[in-house]
């Protein structure tokens, strides 16, 4: 397998960065990077390990050559999960700041562990911190319960101060969407059921709209609609599929939230380099002064709308001649 | 019956187990019973919706009438009220 990060490999342009992915090798997977510049985001680098995981350590490796910015490969922790050893390691940075580094997390007691220690060391502000945890909380136990991956998830984030953004990137190497999706809605492809699963309140244990005692289907639509509402982009691959949700028209004030994700403005792949396993890389942009429960409470607003216009797309309606 | 939240969740409540814990230990037996249930979010910030769902969903699907006769929320944030509030409306928009 063959990974390339280049000089822009944000979620902006991500389709692109996917697009290069080579899985033919299975045996072995070869990281190379742009010369010049890298600038990649948590989802690229959580893809990166959990197929360095799949292959097994002494089988991946990172192109010797790289520019001075590959030192974010380093800081992100990507060169534990393979045997190249780190040419940064002199200028290594402390644990602590504004990311968090590739971490692989298999129960959710180790989630609750990694949470509870890592989220303090970012010194977010308070609304900060309740949407990095929101999110990574609702991503990672979506891997746990529907993944089936023996690797668990691989997760890591980073938060921008500037621009005030947190990025999570998290990725498994399970059954993907559209196989943890089948028994109870058998999606006709990837891109179907990459469709469905960000549609509210579709769970791949249940048919019911309202879900079971345990499962809502409720977590990729939220955290879809955190980017969304902050103006930011999202991303889903799994299959062959990438679904990306753009940023909306600056002059809309409000944007609305769609129990449809085709519904948003929004671009897709369904040709890309088949992946056995589901990534999902998020922007989450917070406004001066905006909070958190304000951005649930714009989602509160529609979801009961968005329920029942999922459910009136599956009524049975009269045929009038 | 009192539940302090913060006791099981520390101060963010994301472990859907331990919501499953307090459902089917506590809260589910209680109502079943028709007693009092006092959940206490004091000093407890944040939830993510599928730990709601996970703690209360039952109970609004079981018991549609009593449920709010006989749960109560106290000490809830801003963050943890709209949570609550997200679930309770759509387990009854998604009843039948």
């Amino acid at each position: 397998m063959k990974i390339y990060f280049t000089n822009n490999s944000t979620l902006q342009n991500f389709d692109n960065f996917l697009s290069k992915l080579d899985f033919s090798d299975e045996s072995k997977l070869e990281i190379f990077t742009d010369h010049r510049w890298i600038n990649t985001n948590p989802a690229g680098l959580v893809l990166a390990a959990a197929l360095a995981s799949t292959v097994g350590k002494q089988n991946a490796t990172i192109d010797g050559n790289l520019a001075t910015s590959g030192a974010y490969l380093d800081a992100m922790g990507l060169y534990n999960f393979v045997s190249t050893d780190s040419p940064f390691h002199i200028n290594k940075k402390e644990p602590s700041g504004r990311y968090i580094p590739i971490t692989n997390i298999k129960t959710e007691a180790d989630q609750t562990k990694f949470l509870s220690d890592i989220i303090p060391l970012l010194h977010l502000g308070r609304e900060e911190s309740l949407a990095i945890r929101y999110a990574l909380y609702e991503l990672v136990r979506n891997v746990l319960e529907h993944s089936m991956s023996k690797d668990g998830a691989f997760v890591a984030a980073q938060y921008n101060k500037r621009k005030n953004k947190i990025s999570i990137g998290i990725c498994d190497t399970g059954i993907g969407i559209k196989a943890s999706l089948n028994r109870y809605h058998n999606p006709a492809n990837d891109l179907s059921a990459l469709r469905l699963a960000l549609m509210p309140g579709v769970s791949g244990t249940t048919s019911r709209p309202d879900g079971t005692e345990q499962n809502a289907g409720a977590g990729l639509f939220i955290v879809k609609s955190l980017a969304r509402i902050t103006r930011s982009y999202f991303v889903i691959y799994s299959g062959d599929s990438l679904y990306k949700l753009l940023k909306y028209d600056k002059r809309v004030q409000h944007p609305r939230i769609n129990a449809d994700p085709f519904d948003d403005r929004y671009s897709y792949k369904d040709n890309l380099p088949n992946f056995n396993g589901t990534l999902v890389g998020v922007d989450i942009s917070l406004s001066e002064g905006e909070n958190f429960a304000d951005l649930l409470e714009t989602i509160k607003r529609t979801y009961s709308i968005a329920i029942r216009e999922r459910k009136q797309r599956q009524y049975k309606r009269f045929k009038f001649l | 019956m009192i539940i302090q939240m913060f006791d099981y969740v520390s101060d963010f409540g994301g472990n859907k187990d331990t919501a499953k814990q307090l459902r089917v230990e506590k809260i589910m037996p209680a109502i079943s019973k028709g007693k009092k249930v006092v959940l206490d979010f004091a000093d407890v910030n944040g939830v993510t919706q599928s730990f709601v769902h996970a703690l209360i969903a039952e109970a609004i699907r079981e018991f549609p009438e009593e449920v709010f006769e006989l749960v109560e929320f106290r000490h809830c944030t801003r963050d943890v009220q709209v949570v609550v509030e997200i679930v309770a409306e759509y387990m009854q928009e998604g009843s039948d």
